[in-house]
């Protein structure tokens, strides 16, 4: 058995059976979340490449699956890979009922994780464009369900700009393969660089491309909008890493840091005084995922070994802000209130553990110290103060534009008279959204503990410092 | 002279099918329009991919638009109300795109050295297909700039490589994509079942 039929054929074949079950949403969360948590844990507890002997039974994971002349490889390095996409796809699906998203939002999620997990796997990698490109055509019906009226301009610019980075990283791919064969040729490598900038400026949604992001999130439901958000720039992400960590002249050019670094900057700053000014709580979350992709920038900008372990250390305080944020939107949301402020007001009183949950994401996001996100940013903020100042300076004052916006939300959903009332959660939203503030707690005081956790992924980027 | 050899053809088909792509507020022409126009996309790859590769542009290329005509609603054929002047720019703004293209053919042809012919059907359906999708918010609109776009940088693409797999993928690419474009426009009448 190879691997590749194990964690990407596998989800994807399930993916079509849960959506000729999609009318038993009961079942199908149970069985998607079941499903992701057992690919998630034979990740973590069967080697890949290795034989593992189980009495008379002897078991092994090829890692190689020969596809059309092409190569699936999924090695024992990328098992944290793994183990980090299914137990999102499980955290996610986990709470879909009770986030009330569509009934298609479990299949086609779990057929956007197969072809993410191939991006991943897919080999020579270019071929990964025209894996999240299916991957981002298979999202279009989660954000726009059937029945709902009009398309907004956020939905159509998401489907332009992902699809517009496709042929640059194609292109990319044929350049880089010349820079190979001929790595004297300036002009050459200039153009590879190019390609390789706007496609993943398109991916990413790097500054300027980024305004997709906010008017996305406004316009659809905050939980499919934030499985989204969560996993397409990580995968678009650890894709860049990979590139930086195949091609040698990539990774020694001092121009490619520069660049990562005033590109990380400019995100952060400019999405965090764009975000001051909102009045929706849907678009703050679009700002925060502008935010988060600017840091991991600046962190992957540093250059060096602690560069790249912030890099992964901010994965986890990320998948547990953007789910508690999520979670508490779409009760608000299922509650009847939209995300313009407005809406929003008093919220607290009939519904305060959503309104603590969305408060408290949007505090870590922010990097409010005692979060889960302030240490890993603190160090982050420390280093790039190492190297340009100035710059650190610039980067605080963003972060500060998006925390004073989460203090507006504060008092917008607390504002008013608390009385004696009964929540209007349910007891298992109550019990999902206390575990989520809680971890961001947790892991703000105790962040030692929690955050080497995903360095782990690092062991499939052998070559990077 | 064999089939491949008259690029001249492909080029002008793929010029006005483009033009009428940009000016045209009836759908039914604009769908027409792209479906000739990958006619013209299918001759200029044959240009330098084999025939029986080749033709799967022109199959996908047309299910596409067979895909798009059909998730259109019966009644109201144009789309909507512009001002008489907005042809007229429209033009203005393609010729622009054309004039930017012939000027910087001669140093892409450098890096791709084939046809120049090739080398401008695709940077014109890039350019123009990169137009419309500034000039429009409407779904059909914008799947048919994406679609347009895309054909173009196929055409590059097919100039640099011949796999069998990325041409499989390619028009997969097509499929969904006008797949998609018939659901934005099909969703909002569908049932609710969330």
């Amino acid at each position: 058995m190879t691997a590749a039929l194990i964690w990407i054929f596998l989800p994807f074949s399930a993916a079509i059976g849960l959506w000729a079950l999609s009318r038993h949403p009961v079942q199908v969360t149970r069985l998607a979340t079941l499903l992701c948590l057992f690919l998630a844990a034979i990740a973590w507890l069967i080697p890949i490449g290795k034989a593992l002997r189980l009495g008379p039974l002897t078991l092994e994971i090829q890692p190689i699956l020969l596809f059309a002349g092409r190569r699936l490889s999924l090695t024992d390095a990328d098992r944290p890979l793994l183990i980090f996409f299914f137990t999102i796809a499980a955290f996610w699906f986990a709470g879909a009922r009770q986030a009330g998203s569509h009934r298609f939002f479990i299949p086609y999620g779990l057929a956007i994780v197969s072809f993410l997990v191939a991006a991943i796997a897919v080999e020579p990698f270019l071929y990964s464009a025209l894996m999240i490109e299916m991957a981002v055509l298979l999202s279009i019906p989660i954000l726009f369900p059937p029945g709902q009226r009009n398309v907004g301009p956020g939905l159509l610019r998401y489907l332009i700009f992902q699809t517009l980075a496709m042929p640059f990283i194609l292109l990319a791919g044929w350049a880089l393969d010349g820079v190979q064969a001929n790595p004297t040729d300036i002009n050459l490598i200039a153009l590879a660089s190019l390609f390789l900038s706007l496609g993943f400026a398109f991916w990413l949604a790097i500054f300027p491309f980024y305004t997709w992001v906010p008017l996305l999130a406004g316009e659809t439901h905050p939980y499919t909008v934030g499985f989204l958000y969560l996993l397409l720039p990580t995968t678009s992400l650890l894709l860049g890493l990979e590139f930086i960590n195949a091609y040698g002249w990539l990774r020694n050019a001092p121009q490619l840091y520069l660049l990562l670094r005033w590109m990380g900057a400019l995100m952060v700053i400019t999405a965090g005084i764009w975000s001051a000014f909102q009045h929706n709580a849907g678009r703050l979350f679009g700002y925060a995922l502008i935010i988060e992709t600017g840091f991991s920038l600046l962190a992957v900008s540093l250059n060096s070994r602690l560069g790249i372990e912030i890099f992964t250390m901010l994965f986890l305080p990320r998948v547990i802000g953007f789910g508690l944020w999520a979670l508490s939107s779409s009760i608000l949301l299922r509650a009847g209130r939209s995300m313009e402020f407005q809406q929003l007001e008093r919220a607290a009183e009939e519904w305060p553990f959503a309104s603590t949950g969305l408060i408290v994401a949007c505090l870590s996001l922010a990097g409010l110290p005692l979060l889960a996100h302030f240490p890993i940013r603190l160090v982050l903020l420390e280093q790039v103060a190492r190297q340009s100042p100035l710059l650190a300076v610039w980067v605080l004052g963003g972060n500060i534009g998006f925390l004073l916006s989460t203090f507006r939300l504060l008092a917008v959903v607390t504002g008013g008279y608390f009385g004696p009332r009964q929540p209007g959660e349910r007891p298992l939203q109550i019990t999902l959204l206390s575990i989520g503030a809680l971890s961001l707690v947790m892991i703000g005081l105790l962040p030692r503990l929690f955050l080497p956790m995903f360095t782990g992924l690092l062991s499939a980027f052998t070559r990077l410092p | 002279m064999t089939f491949a050899d008259l690029l001249l053809l492909p080029l002008l088909l793929v010029t006005f099918s483009t033009l009428v792509i940009l000016i045209s507020q009836n759908w039914k022409y604009s769908i027409l329009a792209l479906a000739l126009q990958y006619v013209g996309v299918f001759w200029l790859i044959n240009g330098l991919w084999p025939l029986g590769l080749a033709v799967v542009k022109l199959v996908a290329g047309w299910m596409a638009c067979a895909v798009l005509s059909a998730s259109q609603p019966a009644e109201d054929v144009r789309e909507e109300q512009t001002s008489p002047t907005a042809p007229a720019f429209r033009i203005l703004a393609a010729s622009l795109a054309l004039a930017l293209v012939i000027s910087v053919e001669p140093s892409v042809e450098v890096r791709i050295p084939v046809n120049r012919f090739i080398l401008i059907g695709g940077l014109l359906l890039i350019g123009v297909g990169w137009l419309h999708l500034g000039m429009t918010t409407r779904p059909i609109r914008v799947i048919i700039g994406l679609l347009t776009a895309l054909s173009g940088f196929e055409i590059l693409y097919a100039a640099v490589e011949t796999s069998i797999l990325i041409a499989g993928l390619q028009a997969a690419v097509t499929l969904g994509l006008a797949l998609v474009g018939a659901y934005l426009i099909a969703a909002p009448t569908m049932e609710e079942t969330p």
